[in-house]
C-alpha cells in the first residue's frame, strides 16, 4: 500500500513536470508562431501594396507611354 | 536486525534534511527573488489593424525589439561597444559613454527589427538582452498619414495614437491587456500543481474603412503634381460618395512621415481638411441658390437686373471681371457666378432664412466625423451680423467652412436634400462580432425637386462656364469653382486666394463629390484655372477606375 502510494506519488511529480514542460513549450511556439505570422504578414502587405507595385511597374513594361489613351481629340484624325 | 539498521538509515536520512532546513531557514534564511517563482506578468494585447474598403492592409503590426544591456555582466567592454556600434550604426564612443557598469539595466535601442536582432545575436556576449515589442507597419507608407494619425507614447510609456483614426478609434484598437500569474520553477517553467491564473487579453479591433486605396493613390499623385504645377502653398482634395458621406479619399499636403512622425513639427499632423478653416468664396454660391429656390424665392429662370456694382453701406460689391450682363436668370447667375446676382439673391431670401439655412447645412458646428481634431469653425451669433455680412455670405465671403463642413452641405444640395453624417469607417471587427456602421441621415434640408432642380443648374454651370476645361466627354458633370480672397490685417489681398473646386458625376446619380482646395496658388488665383483642371484629372482617371460608362 504504502509502495503504491510513493509510486503514485512519483508518478504525479514526474507527469506534473513533463505536463509543466509541454505547457512552457507550447507558450513558446505559440510566441513564435505569432512572430513568425507578423513577419509572413508584412511579407505580404508588402507585395500586394501600391509601393511595390510602383516600384516592379518599371520593370513590367508599365511606363508612362502604357497610360491610357483618351480618344477625345479623333475628330482631328478622322480628316486624314 | 535489518529493520533497525532501515530504521537508521531513515533517521539520519531525515535528520540530515532537518539540518539542512535549519541551516537554510534559521541561520542563513534565503530570501528567493519573488519574481523568480511566482511570475506576474501583463499580457499586452495586440493593436488593432486598419484596411480599407476591400481589406487592403493601411496599417499592421510588426515584431520589435528593445535592445539593452546589463553593465554588470558585460566581461569585455570594448569589444562589445566596438560589435554593437558597427550594428546600430552608433559612434563607438558615445555607446561606449553611454554604459555604466554599476547600473544592471540599460536600454540602448528600441525599434530593431528580427533581421537586426538576429544580427546583434551573433555578437554572443554576455550583458545583451532583448525585450519583445510590437510596433506599427504601414505598408503604403505615408499615403493616409493625416487619416490614420501615428501611435506614440503617454506619460507612463504606453502605446496611445494621437490625430486621426488612430486618436479617434485609440480605445477600440488599444484592446484590454491581459493577466499572467504563474508559480515557475528554477528554469521558469511553469509549476503545474502550483498557481496559475491566466487572463487572456482582447487583442484590439481591426478596422475596414471607407477608404480606397486606390482613390488615395490618385488623389496623393495628382495633389502632390498639382501643388508643384500650380505653385501652391498646400492643398485638399476630399472624394466622398454623396449619398452616404463615406469617404472615399482625403487628403492634404504636406503631410509627414507615421513611422518618424517624431522628425516632424506639430503643424505637420493637422488634417487640414477637418481642422483648417477657410472662405470658401464661390462654391458656397449654390447653398444659398438651393435655400432661395426651396423657399421658392426664385426658381431657376427668374430673371434679375445686373447692371452694375451694388452698394451696401460702404462697401461695393462686383463682378470678378467687372463685367454686367443686364437681365440674366439664377442659372446664369451661377455660370458666370456673379456676385451682384448673389447679393440679389440672398436679398430675396431674407437675412433671417440666410442663417437659419446656414445652421442648417451645419456650419458653425462639427460635422462628427470620426477623425480625431476636428475643428468647428466659428458662425457668429446672428445679433453679431451687418447687413454686409448678409450680402457677402451669399457669395462665400466673411464666413469660414471646413472643407470637410463644406462638402457635407454640398452633398445635400445632390443627394435629394439629405444632410449626413461623414464617416471614414465602415466596420469595426473584434475577435467575437462585427460592428457595421451605416449611413446617418442627420436632417433633411431642402426637397428633392430642389435638389433636382440645383443638380441641373450645377450641371449647366460646368457646361457654359467662361473657362475652357478638358473635361471627360460624354458623362454629365456638375460643380462649381470658388476662388476666395484671403483676409489680411482686415483687408482682402487680391494676388493671394484660395482657389476651389468641387464637383459631382456622373450628374444624373452621382457615385462620388469631388472637393478640391489649393492654398495660394501662385501661377493664377483662380479656382477656375487651378482647382478645376485638377478637379479634372482625377474625376479622369476615377470614371476608368469605376468603369463608367459615357451613356451616364
Amino acid at each position: 500500500m504504502i509502495g503504491l502510494l510513493i509510486f503514485l506519488n512519483i508518478f504525479l511529480f514526474c507527469s506534473s513536470l513533463k505536463l509543466s514542460d509541454e505547457i512552457n513549450n507550447y507558450e513558446n511556439k505559440i510566441n513564435a508562431l505569432h512572430r513568425e505570422n507578423l513577419i509572413l504578414d508584412k511579407k505580404a502587405s508588402v507585395l500586394s501594396s501600391l509601393k511595390f507595385a510602383e516600384s516592379m511597374a518599371p520593370f513590367l513594361g508599365f511606363t508612362k507611354k502604357n497610360i491610357p489613351a483618351y480618344l477625345e481629340k479623333l475628330n482631328v484624325a478622322l480628316k486624314y | 536486525m535489518k529493520i533497525k539498521l532501515l530504521f537508521v538509515l531513515f533517521l539520519c536520512f531525515y535528520l540530515v534534511i532537518i539540518g539542512r532546513l535549519f541551516f537554510i531557514q534559521i541561520l542563513f534564511p534565503f530570501k528567493p527573488d519573488k519574481d523568480l517563482y511566482l511570475k506576474t506578468a501583463k499580457l499586452t494585447p495586440e493593436r488593432g489593424k486598419i484596411y480599407d474598403v476591400n481589406k487592403n492592409p493601411l496599417v499592421l503590426n510588426q515584431n520589435s525589439y528593445l535592445l539593452y544591456l546589463e553593465p554588470k555582466k558585460i566581461t569585455d567592454k570594448l569589444k562589445l561597444t566596438h560589435l554593437l556600434s558597427e550594428s546600430l550604426g552608433i559612434k563607438e564612443a558615445s555607446l561606449e559613454a553611454k554604459i555604466d557598469q554599476t547600473k544592471d539595466y540599460q536600454v540602448i535601442s528600441s525599434g530593431l527589427t528580427d533581421d537586426k536582432k538576429n544580427e546583434i545575436e551573433k555578437i554572443k556576449l554576455p550583458g545583451i538582452g532583448f525585450e519583445y515589442q510590437m510596433r506599427r507597419l504601414y505598408p503604403e507608407a505615408s499615403l493616409s498619414a493625416h487619416l490614420i494619425g501615428f501611435v506614440g507614447k503617454d506619460n507612463n510609456n504606453e502605446d496611445v495614437g494621437y490625430f486621426g483614426l488612430e486618436g479617434y478609434y485609440d480605445k477600440d484598437l488599444k484592446g484590454m491587456p491581459g493577466f499572467l500569474e504563474s508559480e515557475r520553477d528554477i528554469i521558469g517553467r511553469p509549476i503545474y500543481i502550483g498557481i496559475q491564473n491566466r487572463v487572456k487579453a482582447e487583442n484590439g479591433r481591426d478596422l475596414i474603412l471607407t477608404i480606397d486605396k486606390t482613390v488615395q493613390e490618385i488623389v496623393k499623385r495628382k495633389l502632390l503634381t498639382g501643388i508643384e504645377k500650380y505653385r501652391a502653398k498646400q492643398g485638399c482634395i476630399i472624394v466622398a460618395n454623396p449619398y452616404t458621406m463615406a469617404i472615399i479619399a482625403m487628403n492634404c499636403l504636406p503631410d509627414y512621415d507615421e513611422e518618424k512622425y517624431y522628425q516632424f513639427s506639430e503643424n505637420y499632423f493637422k488634417n487640414s481638411a477637418i481642422s483648417s478653416a477657410y472662405e470658401p468664396g464661390s462654391i458656397f454660391k449654390p447653398l444659398i441658390m438651393a435655400a432661395a429656390i426651396n423657399e421658392k424665392k426664385i426658381e431657376p429662370d427668374t430673371l434679375m437686373n445686373e447692371e452694375g456694382p451694388v452698394t451696401i453701406g460702404d462697401y461695393t460689391i462686383k463682378t470678378w471681371n467687372d463685367k454686367y450682363e443686364g437681365k440674366i436668370s439664377m442659372t446664369r447667375i451661377l455660370e458666370k457666378s456673379s456676385n451682384v446676382g448673389m447679393v440679389w439673391v440672398g436679398e430675396k431670401l431674407g437675412n433671417s432664412k440666410i442663417y437659419s439655412y446656414l445652421k442648417k447645412y451645419g456650419f458653425g458646428k462639427l460635422t462628427g466625423i470620426d477623425l480625431q481634431g476636428e475643428a468647428e469653425a466659428y458662425l457668429k451669433p446672428k445679433n453679431a451680423w451687418y447687413p454686409i455680412d448678409y450680402s457677402t455670405v451669399a457669395f462665400g465671403q466673411g464666413i469660414a467652412t471646413t472643407p470637410i463642413q463644406m462638402i457635407t452641405a454640398f452633398s445635400s444640395l445632390i443627394n435629394g436634400g439629405n444632410l449626413l453624417k461623414p464617416y471614414i469607417v465602415s466596420k469595426i471587427v473584434s475577435e467575437t462580432k462585427e460592428n457595421i456602421i451605416k449611413p446617418k441621415i442627420e436632417k433633411q434640408i431642402i426637397t428633392k425637386e430642389t435638389s433636382d432642380l440645383i443638380k441641373k443648374m450645377l450641371v449647366s454651370t460646368i457646361d457654359n462656364a467662361e473657362a475652357i476645361w478638358d473635361k471627360p466627354k460624354g458623362i454629365k458633370i456638375g460643380g462649381k469653382t470658388g476662388t476666395a480672397q484671403i483676409a489680411i490685417a482686415g483687408h482682402y489681398d487680391p494676388s493671394m486666394t484660395n482657389a476651389s473646386f468641387i464637383g459631382f458625376l456622373p450628374a444624373d446619380k452621382p457615385k462620388f463629390i469631388i472637393l478640391v482646395i489649393l492654398e495660394e496658388p501662385k501661377s493664377s488665383p483662380w479656382g477656375s484655372e487651378t482647382a478645376a483642371p485638377l478637379f479634372f484629372e482625377i474625376a479622369k482617371e476615377l470614371i476608368v477606375y469605376y468603369n463608367i460608362s459615357p451613356s451616364q
